[in-house]
């Protein structure tokens, strides 16, 4: 035994590992913190960060507010560091805004609450400065619509570094997984080298040409997640007692108000569709190469929203049909009897 | 454990027990503010306090949030900074203001509750919330192997020597879950990393992976009572008769739910579905036919 403790302790001296193993990521290195703000390589390189790491603690804090909300916007702001091309959010914390999309000011009135949080919680530990803001979308997606975009281009121009989260509870109950997304705007006079094919998303319609306009002014960033060793083995332990609410839950039954809010969508999309469709078929002869490229793009995103709507459902059935093979099999001809 | 008796000496007293339900966020901040606490002063445990809020209904008490304080340890007396817990609690009301403080939470480093602590934080805290709970969290390495190592204490005001003194019951809880909570544990327990932005869900993710996890947990509980039982059989362990029938009637309760109203709304359920995904083809066939057209004009 001595001389395992002993082999471990020149590991860790030879490898430099820190005692605090893997929870290093909770010390906050001020002097650090104050030379990578100075030297600024994010004002060099419009896509200098591209990855996000969120604790678990701000996950879960998020996560909440942003259900507690209900339909409305929430929004809130994020704590943490820098490390090389990646923001640490350490934590975040809600401020007492609401419909966020609405207004332009939103962050503006949270700000003097900001400023008087931020100064009480230095004195409980919580050192890291503000790095960014997050807001809730329920129910259409992570993406910045018009006033996000203006929002997040002033404090990247005033603040930076400043990061952008946008988080969905209710597609986060469809989907079984946390809808988040991380995002930082390109400088106004920035060009995107291509114009980012980004990845395809479900929009419902009245916000569509929000999205589709301001596409192009921001960029997505790499989400992962970290937690304490502490954490871990606590959210294990959660996780023993959990299990039983997720084998007694449906999705099905209590995401049926999204679905049918897809699929009333995505009907009133196809109705949009076919009008357009028809129309240029008339024009045909005159531009069919311009148009067509976007004819094409409309029904195959139509066809992603229903597959996506269909793959929630199934998910949603099985569940249902595992449970329903778990505990209603009846073993036939074999009575239950004291074992 | 054992220590214990030094404060909730006088446990249990009159009146209905309180309902106690505690969400993860709680447990989880509490774990944070220490471990970041710790990580600040050199890997040292370190005591941290903060206040519980949540929502009391009559007898039902729902824990939510929390938020830390900060203290002063003047000599052996434990002085909490109450003009900052002022602040602090006014700026939670303006964002959650339906939360009310409903007691303090410390963290230890043995399941006990350190009297020290207790005595000298208890009546601070008591000189502004009526009939405070205490939460306490072990914070040690390995604590709790089955259970959260979550201990929450109930106060009563008793008049001892003409003297009112606050005591302390433990008191059970049990966990309240939300569904928007249950997925962001289970992706923070599995670190699941987030894709870019994440669009479409991919068969492999989400719900069903939920499922197989729990599905996994229920399966090795039943094969534990399984190998129980066959080492019974065997004779290796003593025959437990009371285990034994609870067993039994465990065995019983299924078929769960086997009436034939349960089995039409589970068809319905397969028929909404079925018609779900057979739209979502018939669009696919659209999709396709429309490429086709389009290439054949071409």
């Amino acid at each position: 035994m001595a001389g395992a403790a002993e082999a471990l302790k020149r590991f860790e001296m030879e490898n430099g590992v820190s005692m605090v193993d893997g929870d290093g990521i909770y010390r906050f290195d001020a002097a650090e913190q104050t030379k990578l703000r100075e030297q600024k390589p994010w004002s060099k390189d419009a896509t200098y960060f591209q990855k996000v790491k969120i604790s678990a603690l701000a996950l879960l804090k998020m996560a909440m507010h942003a259900r507690s909300g209900g339909q409305l916007e929430v929004m809130g702001i994020l704590q943490g560091k820098l490390e090389d091309k990646t923001f640490v959010v350490m934590d975040a914390f809600a401020l007492p805004v609401e419909g966020t999309e609405t207004r332009v000011t939103a962050l503006d009135e949270g700000y003097e609450y900001m400023v008087h949080y931020q100064t009480t919680c230095e004195r409980t530990g919580r050192v890291e400065p503000v790095i960014g803001w997050y807001h809730s979308h329920p129910g259409y997606g992570c993406w910045l619509s018009g006033i996000d975009v203006s929002t997040q281009t002033i404090h990247q121009q005033h603040e930076d570094p400043y990061l952008a989260i946008v988080v969905d509870p209710v597609r986060t109950m469809a989907a079984g997984k946390v809808e988040i997304g991380a995002f930082r705007t390109y400088p106004p006079n920035y060009k995107p080298p291509d114009a980012a094919a980004s990845e395809y998303q479900t929009i419902p319609l009245d916000k569509i040409e929000d999205f589709g306009v301001h596409a192009n002014q921001y960029y997505p960033l790499d989400i992962s997640f970290f937690k304490s060793s502490l954490d871990s083995h606590l959210l294990a332990l959660l996780w023993n007692k959990y299990w039983i609410s997720t084998l007694s839950s449906s999705s099905l039954v209590s995401n049926r108000d999204y679905t049918t809010r897809s699929i009333k969508d995505l009907s009133e999309k196809m109705d949009q569709a076919e009008s357009q469709l028809s129309y240029s078929s008339r024009m045909a002869g005159y531009y069919l190469p311009g148009d067509k490229k976007s004819e094409d793009s409309q029904v195959s995103k139509m066809c992603k929203d229903g597959t996506k709507i269909a793959i929630e459902q199934l998910q949603g059935l099985i569940t249902q049909v595992a449970k329903d093979k778990l505990f209603n099999m009846r073993i036939k001809g074999v009575e239950m009897t004291d074992s | 454990m054992e220590t214990d008796e030094e404060g909730a000496r006088e446990g249990k007293g009159g009146g209905a027990e309180l309902s106690i339900s505690l969400h993860p966020l709680v447990v989880i901040n509490i774990a944070d503010h220490s471990m970041r606490k710790r990580a600040q002063q050199g890997n040292v445990p370190q005591r941290v306090l903060g206040i519980l809020l949540g929502v009391q209904e009559g007898r039902n008490v729902e824990l939510c949030n929390s938020f830390e304080l900060d203290y002063n340890t003047n000599g052996e007396k434990l002085q909490i900074d109450m003009e900052f817990l002022n602040i602090k609690q006014e700026q939670y009301k303006k964002v959650f203001p339906k939360y009310e403080m409903l007691g303090w939470y410390s963290n230890s480093t043995q399941a006990s509750i350190q009297p020290d602590v207790f005595r000298s934080s208890a009546p601070q805290i008591g000189s502004i919330i009526e009939n405070p709970l205490y939460l306490i969290l072990d914070t040690s390495e390995g604590a709790g192997i089955r259970d959260l190592p979550v201990h929450i204490l109930e106060s009563e005001v008793h008049i001892i020597d003409d003297v009112p003194a606050l005591t302390f019951a433990r008191s059970t809880y049990h966990l309240e879950t939300e569904e928007a909570e249950r997925v962001s544990v289970d992706q923070a327990r599995t670190a699941r990393a987030g894709t870019r932005s994440s669009l479409l869900p991919s068969p492999d993710h989400g719900s069903t992976s939920l499922v197989h996890s729990a599905v996994t947990m229920l399966q090795k509980r039943v094969q534990c009572i399984l190998s129980l039982l066959q080492a019974m059989e065997k004779g290796e362990v003593k025959k437990d008769h009371r285990l034994l029938r609870q067993v039994a009637s465990l065995c019983q309760r299924l078929p769960a739910t086997d009436t034939p109203d349960f089995k039409e709304d589970l068809l319905q359920l397969h028929n909404d579905t079925m018609l779900v995904t057979y739209l979502a083809t018939m669009t696919k066939g659209t999709n396709s036919i429309n490429e086709l057209i389009d290439k054949v004009i071409l």
